[in-house]
C-alpha cells in the first residue's frame, strides 16, 4: 500500500468518526453460474473500529458468514464468486491482495473462530499441535517452543489441566472446552482482528455465557477488534459495541448497539427484536386463545392426568464392534412425571440431559430398560407392537429438523396421504378432505399441496411437520426442539400457530426445548433435566421465578438477555 | 491393553473354529473319502478293511474331534494324490502367493495414493475426471484378459519377459501388472473420493483460516483422515490375494495357494483342500487383526472405543 492509499483510508475513517481499521466499503459479491448471476452481497458497508466489537446479526441466508469469508479471501473458487468493492484492513485493500498475501494474514493478523468446535478441529491431530500450528507456520517456531506456548494458551482460555490436555485429541474434549481451545488457536499469534462466526451457536446456554465472557475479556485485555456474527440478537448485544443488521445480503442498519436496539430505524430490526422470546415478556400462555377466540382463564376444573411416566430408565448400547462385550450409557435414570389433559409441559435441559430421550421413549422410538408410561390407564411399554401402532396414533411427534424428517420424494399431499393410508381405510375423497383441512389449519394454502420439501422454506416445512402430526387427530403432541432449526422471526410465527392449535383442538403438548425463554412463554408447567435426572419440576412461574435447584438457577442466569434488557430500559 | 488383546485372540479363535466346522461338514457332504482314495475297481472287502484301517467307519463326532485335534496340531493328514504331508504342501505354496500379494498391493498403493490424492485435491479439474475415467476403465478390465494380453504382447511378441513360471524378479512383472491393474483403479477411486470429501470438511477450512499452505493441509491434515476407507478397501483386496489369485496363478503357472487348491479340488484331495482353506482363513483373520490395529493408528477415536 502506498502512502496515498493509507491516507485516504484515514480520511474516510475520520468521516466515520471512529478510526475504523477494518473497513468494508461497498462490497458486493455475485455468484456466477452458467446461465445466471445471483447477487449474494449488495453494497455492504461495515466498519470495525480498533479494539471494538462489531456485532453482525441476521437470519440464515442474510450473507453474514459470506462477509467473513470475503474478508479472509476464502470464498470458494468454483462456482466463481465475483467480488466488487473494497475491504480495507489496516490500510490494505484485501480484495486486491494476492492469495499468498492473504495466506500470510490469515492466522497471523486475522483469525477465525468457527461455529462447530468439534468439526473445526482435525480429529486425528493432537490439540496442542493444532493450536500452535499458526505459530509454526507464521513465526517459524520449533515444535517444542510451540507446544509450550500451546500450554500457556490453553491455560489462558481456561482449559483445565492444560499440561495433559495439550496432548489430547479433540474427541476427548467437551464442546465448551473445545471452543475454548479454538479461541486459544485463534489468539496464539496475537492477531489484531478476530472473526467469530456463530461461535456459541452449537453450545449449551451455560457454556455460551462463559465463552462470551472469555471473548469479551480477551478483547478488553489485548485490544482486539472483533467481528461477531450471530443469528441471536441477545448474544450479540451482550458482547458488541456496534451492531449491524443484515438481510438478503444487505446491511439494513448499523450503529452503536444501544441506539439500534432502543430506536431501531428499520421495521425488520423491530421484527427481529419482537420475535426474540423474552424472559420478562408477556406469557403466551396468559394470552391464550380459546376456541371462541376470547380470552378466558384456563383450567376451570382440575384436569386429569393424561400421561404418567413412572421410574423410566433408558440406557444406550455404545457403538462397539467387539463380539464379546457390551457397554452402555445411562441416558435416563429413573424419572417420573405426569402430564395433564390440555396442558403444555416444558422439558428443558442442556444437550445430553436426556430430554429428547424422554420424548422418544414416550412414543416408543426407544426401548426403555425399566419403568412404565401410563396413557389413559394403559402401560404403553407393555403393549404389543400392533396395539402400540393403534394407540400410538394418539401421541404424535414433531421433530427438530423438518427437512431430514420429510421424505424428499413425496409432495406435501402425498406425505400426509401416506400417514392416513397407513392408519385407516378411507376413500380418496375423505382423505383429501382431511388433508386440506389440516393444511389449512397450519396455514399452508392450496398452492403448496403439490410441492416437494425442497420447494418449501424452513418454516413451511415445519408447518408440514406439524400437519403430519395433527392429521391423525392425536391427543398428545411431542415437540422435540421443534423450533430450534428455524430463524427467530419464523419461530415466532410457528410458535403462535402451535399455541393456537393447542387451544382449538384441546391438545396436550410435551414441549422439549433448550430455549428457556420460549418455554417460559408457552408452558404451564416445566421439568428441568440434568444428566438423565429431573432436578426440578413445577408450574412455570414458580420454577422460573423462584428456582430451588442450583442447576436451574445456573441455567437461568446464563441466558443472554442484553437486547431485552436494553429495550426494557429505553 | 492386555484384555483387549486377549479378547481379540478369543474372537479370532471363534471365527477359526467356525471355519473348521464348516470345512469338516463340507468334507462330509462331498462324498465318502474311502471311495475317493481307493481305485475304482476295489472290492467290497478291501473297501471295508480300508475304512476300518483309516477309521472312516467311526461315528461322526469321534471323527470330528479327531479332525479338530488335527487342525489344532496343524496335522491335516497326507495328500491323497502325492502322499506328501498336506501341511508342508500348503506352506510351500503359501510363499509365492504371499510374495505376489505383497508386490501387487505395494504397486497398487504406490500408484493409487499419489494419483488419487492429486485428483481429490482438485474436485473440478481435468486431473480429477481423468482419474475417475481411468479408474473405471482399469476396474472394468477382467484380470484373466489383462493376463492374456500382457502375455501375448510382452512375452510372445516382444519376448521381453517369461510367459510363465516363478523365480527371479522378472517373473513377477506380468502377473503383478495383471493383478494390480484393477486393484489400482479401485484404490485410486477410493483415495480420490476420500480426499475430496475430507477437503470439504470444516477442519480444512479452519486450517486455511490459519494460513496453512495447501500442500501442508493435504499432507499434514487431510491424508491421514482420508486413509480409513483406503485401508478398508486395500485390506479386502489383500485378503482376496492371500486366498490365492487363482486365475492368474493358473495362467502364469505360479505355484501358489490358488494353483494348489484348484488342483486339489479337481483331484478330490480333501486333506490338501482342508489344509489350504484353513491356512488361508488363519492368514485372513490375522490380517484383519492387523488392519484393525492400523485403524487405531490412523484415527484416535477408534483407540478409546476398544
Amino acid at each position: 500500500m502506498n502512502a496515498q492509499g493509507t491516507g485516504s483510508t484515514t480520511a474516510r475513517a475520520e468521516v466515520i468518526g471512529n478510526g475504523a481499521f477494518l473497513s468494508i466499503e461497498d462490497l458486493s459479491v455475485e455468484i456466477e453460474s452458467q446461465h445466471s448471476a445471483r447477487q449474494l452481497l449488495r453494497h455492504v458497508n461495515l466498519h470495525v473500529p480498533q479494539g471494538k466489537v462489531l456485532g453482525l446479526v441476521g437470519e440464515s441466508g442474510s450473507g453474514k458468514s459470506l462477509t467473513a469469508l470475503a474478508i479472509m479471501g476464502m470464498l470458494p473458487t468454483s462456482p466463481r464468486f465475483l467480488v466488487d468493492g473494497t475491504i480495507r484492513f489496516q490500510g490494505e485493500d484485501l480484495t486486491a491482495a494476492t492469495q499468498a498475501r492473504l495466506r500470510q494474514l490469515r492466522g497471523s493478523d486475522i483469525a477465525l473462530i468457527g461455529q462447530d468446535p468439534m468439526a473445526s478441529f482435525n480429529p486425528s491431530m493432537r490439540i496442542g499441535q493444532q493450536i500452535s500450528e499458526p505459530l509454526v507456520i507464521h513465526r517459524g517456531w520449533s515444535r517444542r517452543q510451540a507446544r509450550h506456548e500451546a500450554i500457556d494458551l490453553l491455560e489462558r482460555v481456561g482449559v483445565r489441566q492444560p499440561y495433559e490436555m495439550v496432548d489430547a485429541f479433540p474427541h476427548e474434549f467437551s464442546g465448551g472446552m473445545l471452543q475454548r481451545a479454538a479461541i486459544a488457536m485463534a489468539i496464539g499469534t496475537s492477531p489484531s482482528l478476530i472473526l467469530a462466526d456463530e461461535p456459541t451457536t452449537a453450545l449449551d446456554v451455560s457454556v455460551q455465557d462463559r465463552i462470551i465472557r472469555l471473548l469479551r475479556k480477551l478483547c478488553d485485555e489485548d485490544g482486539l477488534s472483533m467481528l461477531f456474527i450471530s443469528h441471536d440478537i441477545n448474544v450479540v448485544a451482550s458482547i458488541a459495541n456496534d451492531l449491524a443488521v443484515m438481510r438478503h445480503g444487505e446491511v439494513l442498519e448499523a450503529g452503536p448497539v444501544r441506539s439500534v436496539l432502543t430506536a431501531p430505524a428499520r421495521d425488520y430490526t423491530k421484527e427481529l427484536l419482537d420475535a426474540v422470546p423474552e424472559m420478562d415478556g408477556p406469557s403466551l400462555a396468559r394470552r391464550r386463545f380459546t376456541p371462541a377466540g376470547e380470552l378466558e382463564p384456563r383450567h376451570k376444573r382440575e384436569p386429569a392426568d393424561l400421561l404418567r411416566v413412572e421410574d423410566l430408565k433408558v440406557q444406550y448400547r455404545l457403538p462397539n464392534s467387539q463380539l464379546f462385550s457390551k457397554r452402555y450409557k445411562l441416558a435416563l435414570d429413573g424419572i417420573s412425571f405426569d402430564v395433564k389433559q390440555g396442558e403444555i409441559l416444558g422439558i428443558v435441559g442442556e444437550s445430553g440431559s436426556g430430554k429428547s430421550t424422554t420424548a422418544r421413549s414416550v412414543v416408543r422410538l426407544l426401548a426403555p430398560k425399566r419403568g412404565r408410561i401410563m396413557f389413559e390407564g394403559v402401560d404403553l411399554l407393555a403393549l404389543s407392537p400392533r396395539r402400540m401402532r393403534r394407540v400410538g396414533t394418539r401421541i404424535q411427534m414433531v421433530f427438530q429438523d423438518p427437512f431430514s424428517s420429510l421424505n424428499p420424494f413425496r409432495t406435501v399431499r402425498r406425505t400426509l396421504d401416506a400417514v392416513l393410508r397407513g392408519q385407516s381405510r378411507q376413500s380418496r375423497k375423505d382423505r383429501d378432505e382431511r388433508i386440506e383441512d389440516v393444511l389449512t389449519a397450519v396455514g399452508l394454502g392450496p398452492e403448496f399441496f403439490d410441492r416437494y420439501p425442497h420447494e418449501l422454506s424452513g418454516g413451511q416445512r415445519q408447518r408440514l411437520g406439524i400437519a403430519r402430526a395433527l392429521i391423525l387427530q392425536p391427543d398428545v403432541v411431542i415437540l422435540d426442539e421443534a423450533l430450534s432449526a428455524l430463524d427467530v422471526s419464523v419461530q415466532a410465527h410457528v410458535l403462535d400457530l402451535l399455541v393456537r392449535l393447542q387451544a382449538e383442538r384441546n391438545l396436550t403438548y410435551l414441549f422439549v426445548s433448550h430455549d428457556l425463554a420460549t418455554v417460559k412463554s408457552v408452558c404451564d408447567r416445566v421439568i428441568v433435566m440434568n444428566a438423565g435426572e429431573i432436578v426440578e419440576q413445577g408450574p412455570t412461574a414458580e420454577v422460573f421465578g423462584n428456582p430451588q435447584n442450583s442447576y436451574t438457577r445456573l441455567l437461568l442466569e446464563a441466558i443472554p438477555n442484553a437486547a431485552s434488557e436494553m429495550k426494557r430500559l429505553s | 491393553m492386555i484384555s483387549v488383546i486377549v479378547r481379540r485372540v478369543l474372537e479370532s479363535l471363534t471365527v477359526l473354529l467356525g471355519i473348521a466346522i464348516l470345512i469338516f461338514l463340507i468334507g462330509e457332504v462331498v462324498g465318502d473319502p474311502a471311495r475317493l482314495m481307493l481305485p475304482m475297481d476295489a472290492s467290497q472287502e478291501t473297501y471295508e478293511a480300508f475304512r476300518r484301517e483309516r477309521g472312516f467307519d467311526r461315528a461322526i463326532h469321534v471323527r470330528f474331534l479327531e479332525y479338530l485335534g488335527g487342525v489344532v496340531t496343524l496335522d491335516f493328514g497326507d495328500s491323497l494324490r502325492s502322499g506328501v504331508d498336506a501341511k508342508s504342501l500348503v506352506l510351500r505354496a503359501f510363499v509365492p502367493t504371499l510374495l505376489l500379494a505383497f508386490t501387487t498391493q505395494l504397486v497398487a498403493l504406490l500408484i493409487a495414493v499419489p494419483v488419487g490424492t492429486v485428483a481429490g485435491m482438485r474436485p473440478n479439474s481435468f486431473a480429477n475426471r481423468l482419474t475417475s475415467t481411468l479408474s473405471i476403465v482399469s476396474i472394468s478390465v477382467p484380470t484373466f484378459w489383462a493376463g492374456m494380453i500382457t502375455i501375448s504382447v510382452f512375452a510372445v511378441s516382444l519376448r521381453l519377459l517369461p510367459t510363465s513360471g516363478y523365480g527371479a524378479l522378472h517373473f513377477f512383472v506380468l502377473p503383478t501388472f495383471a493383478l494390480a491393474l484393477g486393484i489400482t483403479g479401485r484404490l485410486a477411486e477410493v483415495v480420490r473420493a476420500s480426499v475430496q470429501e475430507q477437503m470439504t470438511s470444516q477442519y480444512v477450512k479452519t486450517a486455511r483460516a490459519k494460513g496453512v499452505p495447501e500442500r501442508r493441509i493435504v499432507f499434514g491434515h487431510v491424508l491421514r483422515n482420508a486413509m480409513g476407507p483406503v485401508l478398508t478397501v486395500s485390506g479386502d483386496e489383500f485378503a482376496t490375494l492371500i486366498g490365492g489369485a487363482t486365475v492368474i496363478e493358473v495362467l502364469f503357472g505360479w505355484p501358489g495357494i490358488g494353483y494348489l487348491t484348484v488342483g486339489a479340488i479337481e483331484g478330490r484331495d480333501l486333506p490338501v483342500v482342508q489344509a489350504s482353506v484353513m491356512m488361508t482363513a488363519t492368514a485372513i483373520v490375522g490380517l484383519n487383526a492387523i488392519i484393525d490395529a492400523c485403524y487405531g493408528r490412523i484415527d484416535p477415536r477408534v483407540r478409546r472405543r476398544r
